[in-house]
């Protein structure tokens, strides 16, 4: 075996080393010397402290950025939604919308009495929807039926051009599904069920 | 993790149905937007202050800088070798990452996001400048500074003489160099920060400490 190459001697002084490059800079001169020096400059850079500055700074600090983003503008940042969680928090935000726009095309249909009147027979004693983004409850004992009713939702939004829905204001706030549906009426929400049961007959058949 | 239920409806419909509308917190949940509203920033993930941020609520980037100011700071003081041009450079990191947030993808954590910004702004502004502290004085190695001269006065000395080494290290070699000694970040994260291989930062990483041993005057590796 040759000397130990520039990597591996960086490995053997972090202690990092597999055994045989050790067992090699244990027992040769010219590596051991080399690791000397490395160590050396290791310890007098390390020892190298950065001045902490006033405890005052660290606020003004914070300040000045507060201060320098205020300047930056707002509109644009969510609605590109293009970014990491942005992006995936618009698209399910927007599909929240459109699903909340499901429920009321259903009452619309309710209203007029024109609404779906299929049903499955074999139709689960218990049906739980998903609020997008979440997962039916356990404890309903249900079998998740939140891809009946979503991937509809999902399909509808699926060739949608975010940059121009955002740009046209259609961004809603995730969870406001929740509060949509928990403002229904009584007979809109007999309407909302009688939707879902036919929807979840309709894929399940 | 638990679920709560929010609404349950039973009245009007058909004998056996329960409509059950149930929200669980759930791991891949993209924004948990009702739990990081309800609670103070303070108390939040980078993950979700970054969410926040992305939705426009601004307020949400102060517990980030307050989280990694100090990191950011320290970074730049170590290319920049003074108070005002760290300080200067720091705040130009923290505006930049507020401007890129959209781009964050969140594959590295935001503090080594961070400080790929940091390096990016640190190298571009410092070869703008003359260089940060006074030129090394090569006949006046460290080792020989060591005899009558006080505790304090002797590292302040002798932390000059390094700065100054490291400063006329080669680009690279100086990033890695201060990412791996100062902030001790691993060789993969230094390597995903310079986009280089795990291989070449440590390489660099072994150049910077040899070419350190020749500027701070004694015989080459
Ligand atoms: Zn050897």
């Amino acid at each position: 075996m040759g000397h130990l190459s520039s990597t591996e001697l960086i490995d053997v002084m972090e202690g990092v080393a597999p055994p045989d490059a050790r067992q090699h800079a244990a027992r040769c001169a010219a590596c051991q010397d080399t690791l000397a020096r490395l160590e050396q400059v290791q310890r007098l850079v390390a020892g190298v402290e950065v001045p902490d500055p006033s405890p005052l700074f660290w606020e003004h600090f914070s300040a000045r950025v507060r201060e320098t983003i205020a300047g930056e503008p707002r509109s644009g940042f969510a609605a590109a939604g293009g970014g990491w969680i942005g992006w995936r928090a618009a698209r399910y935000a927007l599909v929240a919308a459109l699903a909340v726009g499901l429920v009321a095309v259903a009452l619309d249909l309710g209203s007029r009495g024109g609404g779906p009147a299929g049903t499955n027979p074999v139709a689960p004693a218990v049906a739980s929807i998903a609020v997008p983004g979440a997962t039916p409850q356990a404890a309903t004992g249900s079998v998740a039926p939140e891809d009946a009713s979503l991937d509809l939702v999902a399909d509808l939004s699926e060739d949608m051009n975010w940059d121009q829905t955002a740009d046209a204001g259609m961004m809603v706030r995730a969870g406001s599904v929740d509060s949509a549906i928990a403002r229904l009426s009584a007979s809109e929400r007999t309407a909302l069920a009688k939707l879902l049961e036919a929807q979840l007959g309709h894929t399940s058949s | 993790m638990a679920s709560r239920t929010d609404q349950v409806w039973t009245g009007g419909m058909r004998p056996g149905w329960t409509v059950t509308v149930v929200q669980r917190e759930a791991a891949e949940q993209p924004v948990d937007a009702a739990a990081p509203e309800s609670r103070p920033l303070a108390e939040l993930d980078d993950a979700a202050l970054v969410a926040l941020c992305v939705a426009g609520r601004r307020e949400a980037f102060d517990p980030i800088v307050a989280r990694h100011r100090r990191n950011v700071y320290q970074l730049c003081y170590r290319f920049a070798g003074n108070h005002e041009d760290a300080s200067d450079f720091a705040q130009e990191v923290f505006l930049r990452a507020y401007r890129g947030l959209r781009s964050f993808k969140g594959q590295s954590s935001l503090s080594t996001w961070l400080y790929r910004i940091g390096v990016n702004v640190c190298l571009n502004r410092v070869s703008l400048k003359t260089p940060p502290v006074g030129p090394l004085d090569e006949s006046h190695p460290v080792a020989d500074r060591t005899e009558g001269q006080g505790e304090r006065l002797l590292r302040d000395e002798r932390a000059a003489i390094v700065r100054a080494a490291i400063a006329k290290l080669p680009r690279k070699q100086r990033a890695t160099l201060i990412l791996r000694m100062y902030h001790d970040l691993p060789h993969r994260d230094i390597a995903a920060i310079l986009g280089s291989s795990v291989g070449a930062v440590k390489a660099n990483f072994f150049h910077a400490m040899g070419n350190l041993k020749r500027l701070l005057g004694s015989e080459p590796l």
